[in-house]
């Protein structure tokens, strides 16, 4: 296995145990082995870019030790790619955390995606612990770290949806990216071409386009959804904060989540959220307003409008 | 809200009786598991049953599955009345999406499987169809799905929204030929 170098690995060498699940690009199979990993199989490897796939995990190779654990820890990160016959067929990736997983009452395991932080809980999920509104309040500022992150490192995320991020409160509140080959380095191709979610598309973007800023509005998306428990809040509508700590349901926050749709290419960076979620109040910096111009008393320059002027010979008189 | 109505027409005539009926009410809970564990997809579509013999009955009204912990199970007897399942699905739909749109929801093109075992008994259900798939309301209808049990019986479920709701043993019944037009 060469999960841990980042090396291709032929498809043959897999032991695929068990199909995971289908989904619209490629079906997830379990892969024998002492460390459990997950086979991204694409269903049109034709369409694959290979080398955008390399970059992703050519980045996971490049960080630190304590940024890549970091990265394994919250992200579903594309950790080799496999090859088929000198093509790229797929990845192998992380299983999600077990915390993030609940047994539905018929015994199956699913995960805990963010869909159920977006509404009032149902008997038909009641396995799934919903948060409290402190651990709620964490939950969204680790989504925020995390975007926050991602994109300080260079990259786009694009598909940011309730599907494509599992939670857990055990042992503390904590959020996983799934479905990262869908991320890619700014200005560069995506691996396969763009994915989106219904009810999460930016109206302002161009179309087809994602970028850093459509990141920023499905981010305001994601961080107004959660905290209202409203999956269809859109920065334009009314967001109640009720069931938010103070602090998150302040001035600041709610403002956050209607600044959310300014025009494309001045949304709030996920920074900006980090201090609106804060609730703090904020000190404008002296150094970011002009120096006040001095006061000039002109009579020192200027000796007023009528003055005595010589002329200036420009040829000798003979 | 976008809403998809999703109708579940099963035969429960006497020819149904046993492992046919049987293999139908243990898919039911597994179809409601897998539609009402997950958030988002139980709240885009809307479940109404409808069992039909001599008579067709709306067994289970339009409903979120996750509002839901029970459902009539089907009963095996008496004729196949394809005719009567037609209307009925015919009525349910014009009902069931004006009071939709009544709500402000969008809807989507209701989607019906029809699961039966054999031929029907009525001589009248091609004009039943007929007005079915020609009405306003049902030529809006993206897909129809048709699925006989096999034998053994074995009624299998995939759920997503909307594009791939289809049972994977789909195949149009004899009288009819192919699947009605979209």
């Amino acid at each position: 296995m060469t999960a841990h170098d980042g090396a291709d690995i032929e498809q043959s060498r897999l032991k695929l145990l068990k199909e995971l699940a289908t989904g619209g690009q490629g079906r997830v199979h379990v892969v024998g082995g002492p460390e459990g990993l997950l086979f991204k199989q694409y269903l049109e490897p034709h369409k694959v870019d290979g080398a955008a796939l390399s970059a992703l995990v050519a980045l996971r190779q490049g960080l630190g030790e304590t940024d890549r654990q970091r990265l394994d820890r919250e992200a579903a990160w594309p950790l080799c790619r496999v090859t088929d016959a000198g093509r790229v067929s797929g990845f192998l990736m992380r299983r999600a955390p077990a915390t993030m997983t609940w047994r539905s009452s018929k015994g199956d395991e699913k995960l805990i995606e963010l869909s159920y932080l977006l509404r009032p809980p149902k008997a038909a999920w009641q396995a799934v612990r919903q948060p409290t509104p402190s651990e709620r309040f964490a939950l969204v500022m680790a989504l925020v770290d995390l975007f926050q992150w991602l994109h300080a490192m260079g990259l786009v995320v694009g598909d940011l949806s309730q599907a494509n991020v599992l939670w857990s409160l055990a042992p503390h509140p904590a959020v996983h990216l799934l479905d990262c080959d869908g991320v890619r380095i700014t200005g560069r191709p995506p691996v396969l071409a763009q994915a989106d979610t219904p009810d999460w598309l930016d109206p302002k973007s161009p179309p087809g386009m994602v970028s850093v800023d459509s990141d920023r509005y499905k981010a305001a998306l994601m961080i107004g959804r959660v905290l209202a428990q409203d999956p269809y809040v859109t920065p334009g509508s009314p967001v109640a904060l009720g069931r938010c700590p103070r602090r998150a349901a302040g001035h600041s926050g709610a403002a956050a989540v209607g600044s959310g749709g300014r025009e494309y290419g001045a949304r709030p960076d996920l920074g900006q959220w980090r201090t609106a979620l804060a609730g703090r109040d904020t000190i404008k910096l002296l150094a970011t307003r002009p120096a006040p111009r001095p006061s000039v008393n002109r009579s020192l320059f200027d000796g007023g409008t009528h003055r005595e002027r010589g002329t200036i010979r420009l040829r000798d008189t003979p | 809200m976008q809403i998809l109505p999703f109708y579940l027409l099963c035969d429960e005539s006497g020819s149904m009786a046993g492992s046919n009926v049987d293999a139908l009410n243990d898919a039911l809970p597994k179809l409601h598991d897998e539609i009402s564990t997950n958030p988002t997809v139980a709240d885009k579509t809307r479940f109404c049953l409808i069992g039909f013999s001599t008579e067709a009955n709306v067994l289970q009204p339009l409903v979120d599955l996750s509002d839901i912990d029970e459902v009539p199970a089907l009963a095996a007897g008496g004729l196949t009345s394809f005719g009567n399942a037609f209307r009925t699905l015919l009525r349910c739909i014009e009902t069931d999406v004006a009071a939709l749109k009544a709500e402000g929801h969008e809807v989507y093109r209701p989607v019906a499987f029809f699961m039966s075992d054999g031929v029907p008994t009525d001589d009248d259900w091609p004009q039943a169809y007929k007005e079915l798939t020609e009405s306003a309301t049902a030529r809006r209808s993206s897909r129809s799905g048709w699925a006989t049990p096999r034998s053994p019986p074995s009624p299998r479920w995939r759920t997503s929204v909307p594009s791939s709701s289809r049972t994977r043993t789909c195949r149009p019944p004899q009288p009819c030929g192919s699947s009605p037009p979209a």
